[in-house]
């Protein structure tokens, strides 16, 4: 017999995350019910789906959007609601509003065409950072050296000929020490971080970066959770760089994986989301 | 029990869910759960263009 309210668990693959997720929910005696991405049908009517709120794991920035707006449309809550996945999902969006809320950023310069790009370079300076507007895992960033270069990546990206591929963001390349921060925040709350080591300039976990716990110091903490809030809150991992200048904040993301950081650091971060999932849908 | 699609193993379902990505333990390659029952697996999706934390 469940003891709470019902959740529906949104996903593509069932990775550790979300085996903790679904054992969390099951030692609070919450029903939970899952909802594979490649199976889901969405109608214009609620047509039988029912839950009390709707925690979105799938790894396809376009999949949740869609869904998280069905979601939305027939009244179920979400973690994280579409708004915060429409906006943390797109880099420029991103920027955008860190920008607005005065969080310091690495200078960014988005352009629409590859000879703007050219010139978006020129005003960055070299090296600087190439990225597709959507996409995670270090995938297809590219560090720019001088403008040879610069017009070689541009001409295989104009050749991939994808619309995600013809917008360019482009920022200014952080020199940093061998590593960048991850600070996981859950509401209100900044529950784990962890440096990430990498001798590549590209730190994600996913392209084998070396997790390391980290005490946050109070400039990091009230900087992650300013990032989280500006960006609309939830469960979000707040990516910041040590620039020569002081920290800057490069990318909320909103389904965060957390396997490399539960191991580094032993907080029980699937149940913190479960728990903040249940305060959510209790509102 | 289900034939992994690479090497012809043997797997078991033991608790595995539908979605699951897991290693065949004979030839390491990565499998997802397709269904439980019966039970299939096939080998893990690829990565996508928008695919992320």
């Amino acid at each position: 017999m469940s003891s709470g309210p019902s959740i529906a668990l949104f996903y593509t693959v069932i990775r550790p995350e979300e085996k903790w997720i679904l054992a969390a929910a099951e030692a609070r005696g919450l029903a939970i019910q899952r909802v594979w991405d490649r199976e889901a049908t969405f109608h214009l009517e609620p047509n039988g789906f029912r839950a009390d709120l709707v925690l979105n794991r799938s790894v396809s920035h376009t999949r949740s959007l869609y869904a998280l707006r069905f979601f939305e449309h027939y009244g179920v809550p979400a973690v994280n609601p579409y708004g915060v996945v429409a906006l943390c999902g797109d880099k420029i969006l991103t920027s955008l509003r860190l920008q607005e809320a005065g969080i310091p950023t690495p200078r960014t310069v988005v352009a629409l065409t590859p000879e703007a790009a050219l010139k978006a370079l020129d005003e960055v300076g070299y090296p600087a950072v190439l990225k597709p507007p959507v996409g995670s895992w270090g995938r297809l960033l590219a560090k720019v050296d001088n403008p040879e270069g610069a017009e070689q990546i541009l001409e295989h990206k104009t050749a991939l000929g994808s619309s995600m591929h013809s917008i360019f963001y482009i920022q200014e390349y952080i020199s940093k020490p061998e590593r960048d921060i991850r600070l996981f925040t859950v509401g209100d709350d900044l529950v784990a971080g962890m440096y990430r080591h990498s001798a590549d300039w590209r730190t994600n976990a996913a392209r084998g970066a070396v997790a390391e716990p980290l005490n946050p110091t109070a400039e990091m903490t009230e900087l992650a959770l300013r990032a989280a809030k500006a960006v609309g809150g939830g469960v979000l991992a707040v990516d910041m760089m040590e620039s020569p200048n002081g920290l800057v904040v490069h990318e909320v993301n909103h389904t965060p994986e957390f396997k490399a950081l539960t191991a580094a650091t032993g907080v029980d971060i699937a149940g913190r989301i479960v728990d903040y999932a249940v305060e959510v849908a209790r509102r | 029990m289900t034939e992994c699609p690479e090497c012809g193993a043997q797997l078991q379902r033991n608790d595995m869910i539908e979605g699951e990505i897991f290693s065949c333990s004979d030839c390491g390659v990565e499998l997802a759960v397709t269904s439980t029952t019966p039970f299939t697996v096939s080998p893990a999706p690829r990565e996508e263009e928008d695919w992320g934390e």
